[in-house]
C-alpha cells in the first residue's frame, strides 16, 4: 500500500535520523578503538548520503506521482461540496477515508466520486450523509466504499484494486 | 561547571527519541529530563515542570507541532524551543519561527549540529541549519499562505487535506464556530475559496506531509 511519497520519505528519513544518532553515539563511545570508530563513521557517512539522495528524489518525483494519483480525501470533499443544493440535506457530508493520505488513480477516484455524488442525490430526508472509503486486504486487496444517510439509505460497493494498488 | 541544561525531547518516533536521548546524555553540560511522543503529554508536562530547551518535532500526532510550539511558548516560564524536523519547506519554517521557535534544524543535519544547536538556543542564539537557511533565501515570500498566522496555517493545511470543520475542531480542541471563523479568514486572506483550490495550492507548494 502506498502512503504517498511524502509519507514514505518521512518514515525512511526518521529511521535514518535515528541511525545517524546511534552512529554518532558509537563514535563517541569507541574512543581508542580505531576499527570501531571507522565503522561508526562509515555508518554516519552512508546515512547522510542516503538522506541526501532521498531528498533529491523527493523533489523530483512528487509532481509526477501527485498528478497521477490524486489524494482521495480532498477530491471527494470537493466533489460533494454542492451538498447545499440537495433538498432535505441539512448538513455537509461526513467523509472517512482510511488511510487519510490514500491516493488512487484518477479512474478509480472518478468512480468513487460518481458513487458518492449519486448517494448524495439519493440522500434527501436524511440528517447527513456519511461516506467511508477503506481498504480491505482480505484475500485480494479491495476498496470498500459505503454511504449511509442515517435515515435508511445504505449503499456499499467493493472495488478490486488489482494492479491499481492503493 | 554550572548547572546542566535541562532538555526535553518531543518526537513521535521512539527510535529518534531514544537515539538522541542517548547522544545528548553523553554531554557533561546537559541532561534529558523528559521525552514525549505526542503533543498533549508534552504540553501537560510543561504545565507543571520547566526545562531550558525543548527539542520539538513538528509532525506530531494530536494538535500537531506548530500548535504545541505556540502553547509551550505562551507559558510564562517557557523553554527555548529548537525545532528538529524533516521539513525544510520555507513556509513551514517561517510558520515555526512565527510561532516562537528559537532555532530550526532539519533531521538531515549532522548529529553534532543538534548538540551544538541545543547550547546555542540556550544562550539566546537562533541557529538554523544550512538547508533551511538556503530554502528560506529562495522562498516565494509573496505566496498567499505567507500571510497566515501559525494557527491559520495549521487549519489551512487541515482544510486542504479535506478535513471537515468538526474534525479540525476536535483535533485542535476548538469550537466548530471558532474553526469556521478561521476558515472564513483563511479564504479572505488567501483568495482560495474551495477545498479543491486549497488542496491544489497546498500540494503545489509541498505543504502537506501526510500528518494532516
Amino acid at each position: 500500500m502506498s502512503i504517498g511519497l511524502a509519507g514514505l520519505y518521512e518514515e525512511i528519513g526518521q529511521a535514518l535520523t535515528a541511525l545517524r544518532a546511534n552512529a554518532a553515539f558509537l563514535l563517541r563511545k569507541s574512543g581508542g578503538q580505531a576499527d570501531l570508530q571507522a565503522a561508526a563513521r562509515d555508518v554516519e557517512t552512508q546515512g547522510a548520503a542516503i538522506d541526501r539522495r532521498l531528498r533529491v528524489l523527493q523533489r523530483q518525483l512528487p509532481a509526477e506521482s501527485a498528478d497521477a494519483r490524486p489524494a482521495v480525501l480532498p477530491m471527494l470533499h470537493a466533489a460533494l461540496e454542492n451538498w447545499q443544493d440537495v433538498p432535505g440535506v441539512t448538513a455537509p457530508p461526513v467523509l472517512h477515508v482510511e488511510p487519510p493520505t490514500l491516493r488512487l488513480s484518477r479512474t478509480m477516484l472518478e468512480t468513487l466520486c460518481q458513487l458518492s455524488c449519486q448517494a448524495l442525490a439519493l440522500s434527501a430526508g436524511g440528517p447527513t450523509l456519511r461516506v467511508s472509503v477503506l481498504i480491505d486486504f482480505q484475500d485480494s486487496p479491495h476498496l470498500c466504499w459505503s454511504a449511509d444517510n442515517g435515515a435508511g439509505l445504505q449503499l456499499s460497493a467493493r472495488l478490486p484494486l488489482g494492479a491499481e494498488g492503493a | 561547571m554550572g548547572a546542566k541544561l535541562r532538555v526535553v525531547l518531543a518526537d513521535d518516533h521512539a527510535v529518534v527519541r531514544t537515539g538522541y536521548r542517548r547522544l545528548l546524555e553523553l554531554e557533561d553540560d546537559m541532561e534529558v529530563v523528559a521525552d514525549f511522543g505526542d503533543s498533549d503529554s508534552a504540553c501537560a508536562w510543561f504545565a507543571a515542570n520547566s526545562a531550558d530547551v525543548l527539542v520539538l518535532d513538528l509532525s506530531m500526532p494530536g494538535r500537531g507541532g506548530l500548535e504545541t510550539l505556540a502553547r509551550v511558548k505562551a507559558r510564562e516560564t517557557s523553554p527555548k524551543v529548537l525545532v528538529f524536523s524533516m521539513h525544510d519547506n520555507p513556509a513551514i519554517v517561517d510558520q515555526a519561527l512565527k510561532a516562537g521557535a528559537d532555532g530550526y534544524l532539519t533531521k538531515s543535519s549532522e548529529p553534532d549540529l543538534l548538540i551544538d544547536a541545543v547550547r546555542r538556543v540556550a544562550r539566546g542564539e537562533r541557529p538554523l541549519s544550512e538547508d533551511v537557511a538556503a530554502a528560506r533565501a529562495g522562498a516565494d515570500g509573496a505566496a498567499v499562505h505567507a500571510g497566515l498566522s501559525p494557527r491559520e496555517f495549521e487549519i489551512f493545511r487541515l482544510l486542504a487535506a479535506g478535513r471537515t470543520v468538526e474534525q479540525i475542531a476536535a483535533r485542535l480542541f476548538l469550537s466548530a464556530k471558532t474553526v469556521a471563523n478561521y476558515q472564513t479568514m483563511i479564504r479572505q486572506k488567501t483568495g482560495l475559496s474551495s477545498v479543491l483550490e486549497m488542496y491544489r495550492h497546498a500540494d503545489a507548494h509541498g505543504l502537506l506531509d501526510g500528518s494532516e
